[in-house]
């Protein structure tokens, strides 16, 4: 095999990237910028030296402590459990969360070999067990994993003095119904809310 | 309307040819062994990808070719317009064509073609294994319910975890699995008892009508979890816990439910003769046809392979009463039988494969 059909195979590993792709990225770095080629290079290799997963939380960051878990305006009583550090990306993005996270880095999938000490649940409990959390927030995604794992955390916790709760699911919002699977629809209805204004 | 055309190559037996379908009575005349079944299992495949006679599905392509290939334009007369399907299956993978674009999940055309076949295995719907039993509801309720199949695979897959659990005593993770596998587990049974109770509204009038004996039958679904109530359950699996954790697998659930014909207390199969079983199969099958019709309001296309012949006539007049409306049908006979032909009909005899035109 040659360079550049090695570098095929290698870009073709990456996730949503198939044979083609890789070959037009392959090529594309092969015509280009050779400056941008080594920046690039450069960069990922040192991802993985510079980036590791914060003390707290597990979320990646450049430090000891990640931003989030070294910020002091944040409000201390609401921790929110998610699967991946995208994840705190995303709910971020909308600013509507002020509380803390903690990243499980994956699910539980006992036929993959994905059990509790993989997931580092004892380090959930302990954190909770040492701060003022009044409310936990399961983020885990509406999937049967997700929810699996949800049921569990919920299950260690079962006798902590602390709120559980788990995020909605079902109709995206700004979507159509009509373009819905049925199973979200199913779930948006099991899952229907009092509607009242908020002064009642 | 149905399917108006067909065009095939390399399915089992059958010779490379392009079939005029294009009307609601399709016979198939032939000797055993000349490719009648073959016939009605490529109309079952081109309405579910997948075949009623095996789970290995490379054994349809012809023995000496490398893929089998399908195409066919059907016509569902509550539609404006035809659609196409193809099908394309080699020994690694299926291709699955609806209207020119690639279907991924084979979920996506259960409902555009549904067809229910009548078979000489149907037999075991009433005097096989359990899993044949369960295989009958699950189909009868999948045809018009696609969040079912979500439910089965859900299900399936959560057994699957927990039987692993169990297994590998890993003690800690089984209350979350157990928790969902009620909660996968629930709504399939909901549905099974639901679709056994629109059966029961019309299931022994037909018996008594069709066999000329009112023997009072009912079905009756048998739950391996026997309490009612999510947490009625849960408790009713903790018990057997010890047990469960003792053999390694999950011993109660949907995946080990049944059901029984019943006379009275006693059941049925203790009485009946081979040919009173025949009947309650075609029953369970007629049935099937209707509970589509009334639950999507569209009409099935019927495959009927050999099945009455084992009825005396007299049965098999009182038969065709209750025998449901249909899209289309195909037929298969013998070589003997009398075929009354019309202009809705179009016979073709079948011999070693082919298939020619009877005008």
């Amino acid at each position: 095999m040659n360079t550049l059909e090695n570098l095929i195979s290698l870009l073709s590993r990456l996730p949503g990237v198939g044979k083609k792709s890789a070959s037009r990225m392959a090529y594309s770095f092969l015509k280009g910028d050779e400056e941008y080629n080594l920046k690039l290079g450069q960069s990922i290799m040192e991802l993985k030296q510079r980036i590791h997963k914060c003390h707290i939380c597990g979320n990646f960051t450049e430090n000891d402590i990640c931003d989030i878990c070294a910020a002091t305006d944040r409000d201390i009583t609401f921790l929110c459990v998610v699967e991946e550090s995208q994840d705190v990306q995303m709910i971020e993005s909308t600013g509507d969360f002020k509380g803390f996270y903690h990243v499980l880095h994956g699910v539980l999938s006992p036929l993959d070999g994905v059990g509790p000490t993989e997931l580092g649940f004892d380090k959930l409990v302990d954190r909770i067990d040492h701060s003022s959390v009044k409310e936990l927030i399961l983020a885990t995604n509406p999937t049967l994993e997700g929810d699996s794992t949800a049921l569990y955390i919920r299950h260690i916790l079962k006798d902590h003095d602390l709120v559980i709760t788990r995020i909605a699911s079902g109709l995206p919002v700004g979507g159509d119904m009509e373009y819905a699977d049925k199973m979200s629809i199913s779930r948006a209805l099991k899952g229907r809310m009092k509607f009242s204004s908020d002064d009642e | 309307m149905g399917f108006s055309s067909v065009t095939l190559c390399s399915f089992r037996n059958l010779k490379e040819q392009t079939l005029d379908l294009s009307r609601k009575n399709i016979y198939l005349v032939g000797n055993n062994g000349q490719g009648k079944t073959n016939f009605l299992e490529m109309i079952y495949y081109l309405c579910y990808a997948a075949s009623f006679r095996t789970k290995n599905e490379k054994i349809l392509i012809k023995n000496d070719a490398e893929y089998l290939n399908i195409s066919a334009k059907f016509h569902h007369s509550n539609d404006k317009i035809s659609s196409s399907i193809k099908l394309y299956q080699d020994k690694h993978q299926k291709k699955i064509k609806l209207n020119g674009k690639l279907v991924r999940d084979r979920k996506d055309i259960i409902s555009n073609f549904p067809c229910v076949v009548f078979c000489h295995n149907d037999l075991y719907f009433v005097n096989g294994s359990p899993e044949k039993k369960r295989i009958y509801l699950d189909q009868c309720i999948s045809l018009n319910d696609s969040i079912f199949i979500t439910y089965l695979r859900n299900y399936k897959k959560i057994l699957k975890e927990r039987n692993m659990l169990l297994k590998n005593k890993k003690i800690e993770l089984l209350d979350v699995y157990t928790h969902q596998l009620i909660e996968t587990g629930y709504p399939i049974q909901e549905k099974r008892r639901e679709l056994i109770q629109f059966l029961n509204e019309k299931f022994d009038t037909i018996y008594s009508e069709i066999s000329g004996i009112s023997e009072n039958l009912k079905i009756v679904y048998n739950s391996s979890w026997k309490k009612s109530g999510k947490s009625k359950i849960l408790e009713d699996i903790w018990q057997k816990k010890i047990k469960e954790i003792q053999y390694g697998i999950t011993l109660t659930g949907p995946h080990r439910d049944s059901f029984s014909i019943m006379m009275g207390s006693n059941d049925y199969l203790n009485f009946a003769s081979t040919g009173q079983l025949r009947i309650i199969s075609l029953i369970l099958r007629i049935l099937q046809s209707e509970y589509y019709q009334i639950s999507t309001g569209r009409l099935p296309v019927l495959l009927v392979d050999d099945v009455l012949l084992e009825l005396d006539s007299e049965k098999r007049e009182r038969m065709m009463k209750f025998f449901p409306r249909y899209e289309q049908i195909f037929y298969t006979f013998l070589p003997d039988d009398m075929i009354t032909s019309s202009e809705n009909s179009i016979t073709y005899r079948v011999n070693n494969g082919l298939l020619e035109k009877i005008e």
